[in-house]
């Protein structure tokens, strides 16, 4: 599966309901909440090993682009750091002029050499945000859009990181692809 | 060269500036606004006859291509009644998964072989929603209208006839 659309399917929203997955309008950081203290230069796959991720430093983030896809999305990554946790926010790089970027937040980590990525679980999240008033709103085919600024966000996804329900229980992994020598 | 067919590059060059087209989260219809009573499908080009366009009807939607320039993108259209007026709703056909379609609004009208297009003004509508309090949001470069599409098409409506509302008419030619 193609890496971009295993996130999106991770996040339950494209299997479960159809709809697209919960995206943020705004940044899940602030300039100072990013950090590098996270190996993801290189090349990375994962287990069906059908498309090849090659991530390489770009201003304060990362960029990642898909090798072996022919509709491949190009996309920004920003690593973030809230307490001791680590997250990503993925947004896309090039949209077309008449979208509007969103940003897609996920945790990660490293497991031995192996990177992993679990996404915000849309289902959760549109439950908890009708909920808790969580400012969003929902545009064509259900899909929730989260509108409040980064320092809200922020509290909310630290607030309910270590709950289980909140990411999933899908978890990511991808392995580095070595070069022959 | 200014014309609808331009309008992709216009909304880049705008966010390169740091000044974003004003776009809407909502789309300007629902189904029973969806209108096919103005003679969009063809070829059409501007004065300057440089690039032609292709303008393709697939169901409620038209997509507009520039098979003559390769860095344009292609736009969905669709083709709205309000009250008396024609509008059409403008949106990138090719949205990536992380991205939410915006929304851009026009008045439009066919007359013989003249289509002529007039966006709504992103400065304006900026304004008009500051001054207002029509929902909306600030992004890095950009507003973004929030309000639901029966708010929108009120809001639209009840501006179609001022004229600082809409950029200058864009004319183009049918291509026979």
């Amino acid at each position: 599966m193609k890496i971009i659309s295993l996130l999106v399917a991770l996040a339950a929203a494209t299997l479960m309901t159809g709809c697209g997955p919960t995206l943020s309008l705004h940044p899940l950081y602030a300039d100072k909440d990013l950090v590098s203290d996270l190996p993801l230069e290189g090349k990375w796959t994962d287990a069906e090993a059908e498309e090849v991720w090659a991530v390489r430093k770009f201003g304060d983030g990362f960029e990642a682009t898909s090798r072996g896809a022919s509709d491949a999305e190009k996309v920004e990554i920003h690593v973030v750091r809230l307490g001791e946790l680590r997250f990503l926010d993925i947004t896309p790089k090039e949209p077309p002029s008449l979208a509007i970027p969103g940003h897609m937040i996920a945790k990660v980590w490293m497991e031995g050499e192996e990177l992993r990525i679990q996404v915000l679980d849309s289902d959760w999240l549109k439950q908890k945000i009708r909920e808790s008033g969580f400012p969003h709103v929902e545009v064509e085919d259900e899909q929730v859009i989260l509108t409040a600024p980064t320092p809200e966000l922020q509290k909310f996804t630290l607030l309910y990181a270590a709950e289980p329900k909140a990411f999933g229980s899908d978890v990511g992994k991808f392995h580095r692809v070595r070069s022959a020598p | 060269m200014k014309s609808i067919l331009t309008i992709a590059t216009l909304a880049a060059a705008a966010l390169a500036t740091g000044c974003g087209v004003t776009l809407s989260l909502h789309p300007l219809y629902t189904d029973k606004e969806l209108a096919s009573d103005l003679q969009l499908e063809g070829k059409w080009t501007d004065d300057d006859a440089k690039d032609i366009w292709v303008v393709r009807k697939d169901g409620n939607v038209y997509v507009a291509t520039c098979p003559t320039d390769t860095d344009s993108e292609a736009i969905e259209m669709r083709l709205v009644r309000l009250g008396d007026h024609h509008f059409l709703d403008l949106t990138s056909k090719n949205t990536p998964s992380l991205a939410i379609p915006g929304h851009l609004f026009a008045k439009v009208s066919v007359a013989g072989d003249e289509l002529q297009i007039q966006t709504m003004g992103s400065k304006w509508l900026e304004q008009k929603a500051r001054e207002t309090g029509f929902p909306y949001l600030e992004l890095d470069k950009q507003v973004i209208l929030t309000a639901p599409t029966p708010d929108v098409q009120k809001f639209v409506l009840l501006h179609a006839g001022e004229p600082d509302a809409f950029e200058d008419a864009e004319r183009l030619h049918r291509v026979r």
